[in-house]
C-alpha cells in the first residue's frame, strides 16, 4: 500500500521512479531455474532446495517477523507431509488435492494451536513447540502406525497421477510446478512485506504494547502470523511428500528444527529472499561437506557462529550491502564526472 | 471554547497492582474541547491512572465512562481504537523503524493517510520523514509520538508528562502546538512543570497519595498552583 500519493508530502512529485521490485520473485525463481540448466545433475538438490525455501519462508515469518523461535517447525512440516501421504496412499491420487489438503491442515493446526501458543511468550513458545514436536513424532511412529507404517513410512509413488497439463511424476516437471508455486509464494511474501501486514508484524516484534496504543490487537496480528507460518510449513511438507514419494517419521524428529533456524539466520532474518538463499545456502553447504565428512553440522555450525557475528543480516543482507555500495560508488561516480562537466 | 459533553468520567475508580492499592475512589470528568491537567508528585498515582483509562491495568472497582460507554473491560487496542490516544511518559517510538513508516503504521491502523495536518503543526518531521525513529531527539520523538497519535483524529489524547527531560526551546514549541492541538482535540495531560499548566491547563486536577486532592477551576487560582499549597 503506497501512501500518500494525493493527500501525503511522502511521495516527490517530480523524480519518480517505478518499482522494479515486483520482478524478484520471477529473477529469483529464474536463477534457480538456470542454475538447474547450468548444473543437471543437480535436479534433486534444486527441487528439494526449493521446497525447503518455503518452509524457511514459514519460519522466517515466526523469527523474523514476529521474534519467535520455534523448535517445533518439523512438526507442522511432517504434518502437512504426512497429510499429503495418507491422502495419496489411501484417498485418492491428485498432486493439487493433496497440496489443497496440506493447505487445509495448516489452517486447521493454525486454528487449534495458534490461540493457545500465541499467548505464549518467547522461551515458552520455544519449549512447546518442541513439546508439540516430540508428541507429533511419537504420534506418527507409534500412535498411528497403523495408517503410517510407523518407521518404515508410507509409500506412494506408484499412485501419484499425471496432472492435467503436468506430470508431476518426472522429476524434471515435478521441479517445474515447484518453481511455479515458490514464484507465487514469493510474490504473496513480498506484498505481505511491503503491506500493512507486514509493517504490523515488525510493529509487533519491536514493541508490542506501542503497537497496542496505535490500536493494533498483537496477538491477533500474531496469530496470522502464526497461521501463515503454518501454511507454508504444511505445503512444504506435501511438496517433500510428492518429491520422495513416501513419507516416514524422520521428517518430524525434533533435532531437525534446528536446521531450519540456521537456513533462517543463513539467509537473512526477516527479509523477502533470506529464506531462498538460506534454503539453498544450508543445502548447499550439508552436500558439499557431507562429501568429506560425516559430521556435516560442524562445517554448518562454525558457519552459523560467523554469520551470528560477522553478518548478522544473512547471505541476502550481505548482498543488499555489497549492492548498495556499488550503486553508491557509481552514483558518486556520475555525480563527480557531471560536476566536471558543468566546470 | 467548552461545549460541556462529558467525554471522559471517572467514577470512584479504584486500581491496584496485585495486592498494592494505588488508586483510592477517583473520581473526575474532562469535557469535550477541554485541556484538563493532572498533577501530583511522583508516586501519587498519575501514571496508574492515566494506564488504568487506557486499558492497561484492570479496574478493581468504580467506572471509566468514554462518550457514555463503560469503556472498563475493553482492552487497550479497543480503546485505542474507540478514540482515546495514550502517549506514554517513556517516548518510545519504533525506534528501528523510519519516522515514515511510524506514521505509516498509525496509518494503517486508522485508515487516515492524510498527513498534511499534522506538517502544519509540527513541520520539522517533515524533513526527517527517511530519519530511523531511534536517532530523534527527545523533543522530536514528542512530536512524532503526537502526530501518530492524531492521525485518524482522537477525541480525547492522554499525554503523560509531555514535557519531561526537554530543553526549554521544545517545551515553548510544544505548548504553542497544544493550544493548536487543543482546538480539535481533547487533551487531558500529566504535568509536573507548573508555569507550564498555568499556561495550557482550562482546569487542574490534583492528586495525592492516589487520591484526587483538589479540583481547581479558577484560572486566576490555576496561575498559582503551587506543590506546597495542594501537592
Amino acid at each position: 500500500m503506497e501512501l500518500s500519493t494525493n493527500k501525503g508530502p511522502v511521495r516527490e512529485k517530480s523524480g519518480r521512479s517505478i518499482d522494479f521490485g515486483f520482478l524478484g520473485p520471477l529473477v529469483m525463481v529464474a536463477v534457480i531455474m538456470g542454475a538447474r540448466y547450468l548444473f543437471p545433475d543437480k535436479l534433486a538438490f534444486f527441487t528439494e532446495a526449493s521446497i525447503y525455501a518455503i518452509y524457511v519462508m514459514g519460519n522466517n515469518i515466526l523469527m523474523g517477523y514476529l521474534g519467535y523461535v520455534s523448535f517445533g517447525q518439523p512438526f507442522y512440516l511432517s504434518t502437512g507431509a504426512y497429510a499429503a501421504a495418507i491422502y495419496f496412499a489411501y484417498l485418492g491420487n491428485s498432486p493439487i488435492v493433496a497440496i489443497l489438503l496440506a493447505v487445509a491442515v495448516g489452517l486447521a493446526l493454525s486454528a487449534v494451536f495458534g490461540p493457545i501458543f500465541m499467548r505464549l511468550k518467547g522461551n515458552y513458545y520455544t519449549l512447546v513447540n518442541a513439546a508439540l514436536c516430540a508428541i507429533g513424532l511419537f504420534t506418527y511412529e507409534k500412535l498411528l502406525i497403523g495408517v503410517t507404517n510407523g518407521n518404515d513410512g508410507l509409500w506412494f509413488r506408484a499412485r501419484i497421477a499425471k496432472m492435467p497439463f503436468l506430470d508431476v511424476r518426472l522429476t524434471s516437471n515435478l521441479f517445474l510446478m515447484v518453481c511455479v508455486i515458490l514464484a507465487l509464494l514469493l510474490f504473496l511474501y513480498r506484498w505481505m512485506d511491503k503491506s500493512a501486514l507486514g509493517a504490523v508484524f515488525r510493529a509487533t516484534k519491536i514493541n508490542s504494547r506501542k503497537a497496542k496504543f496505535l490500536g493494533y490487537n498483537p496477538y491477533a496480528v500474531r496469530i496470522i502470523g502464526f497461521t501463515l507460518a503454518t501454511v507454508l510449513s504444511t505445503i512444504a511438507g506435501a511438496l517433500f511428500a510428492i518429491n520422495y514419494g513416501f513419507v516416514n517419521p524422520n521428517l518430524g524428529e525434533n533435532s531437525r528444527s534446528i536446521e531450519v533456524l540456521i537456513a533462517t539466520l543463513l539467509g537473512g532474518v526477516g527479509s523477502v529472499y533470506g529464506p531462498v538463499f538460506g534454503a539453498f545456502g544450508f543445502l548447499g553447504i550439508k552436500d558439499i561437506v557431507s562429501r568429506f565428512m560425516s559430521r556435516w553440522e560442524f562445517a554448518v555450525g562454525i558457519i552459523t557462529i560467523l554469520v551470528l557475528f560477522f553478518f548478522s543480516k544473512g547471505i541476502w543482507g550481505f548482498i543488499r550491502l555489497i549492492g548498495k555500495g556499488v550503486t553508491e560508488k557509481l552514483f558518486r561516480k556520475k555525480t563527480a564526472g557531471s560536476i566536471g562537466k558543468e566546470k | 471554547m467548552t461545549d460541556k459533553t462529558k467525554l471522559l468520567e471517572i467514577r470512584d475508580l479504584d486500581v491496584s497492582y496485585g495486592n498494592l492499592a494505588v488508586l483510592f475512589d477517583v473520581s473526575l470528568e474532562v469535557e469535550k474541547g477541554e485541556v484538563v491537567v493532572l498533577v501530583g508528585r511522583n508516586g501519587a498515582g498519575k501514571t496508574t491512572l492515566f494506564r488504568s483509562i487506557a486499558g492497561f491495568l484492570p479496574k478493581r472497582k468504580g467506572s471509566v465512562l468514554f462518550k457514555g460507554e463503560n469503556i472498563n473491560s475493553k482492552e487497550a487496542y479497543r480503546i485505542a481504537q474507540g478514540g482515546i490516544k495514550y502517549i506514554h511518559q517513556d517516548k518510545q517510538v519504533f525506534s528501528d523503524l523510519t519516522v515514515k513508516e511510524n506514521f505509516e503504521l498509525s496509518s494503517y491502523a486508522t485508515k487516515d493517510y492524510d498527513w498534511d495536518p499534522l506538517f502544519v503543526f509540527f513541520p520539522k518531521l517533515k524533513t526527517l520523514l527517511g530519519r530511523k525513529a531511534g536517532a530523534l531527539s527527545g523533543g522530536e520523538r514528542q512530536m512524532l509520538l503526537m502526530a501518530m497519535a492524531l492521525l485518524g483524529k482522537p477525541d480525547l489524547l492522554l499525554l503523560d508528562e509531555p514535557t519531561e527531560g526537554l530543553a526549554p526551546h521544545v517545551i515553548t514549541d510544544l505548548v504553542g502546538v497544544f493550544k493548536e492541538v487543543s482546538k480539535t482535540t481533547t487533551l487531558f495531560i500529566i504535568e509536573q512543570n507548573l508555569p507550564l499548566v498555568a499556561g495550557i491547563a482550562d482546569r487542574v486536577y490534583c492528586m495525592r497519595e492516589g487520591k484526587i486532592a483538589a479540583e481547581i477551576t479558577e484560572h486566576s487560582e490555576i496561575a498559582g498552583i503551587s506543590f506546597e499549597k495542594y501537592l
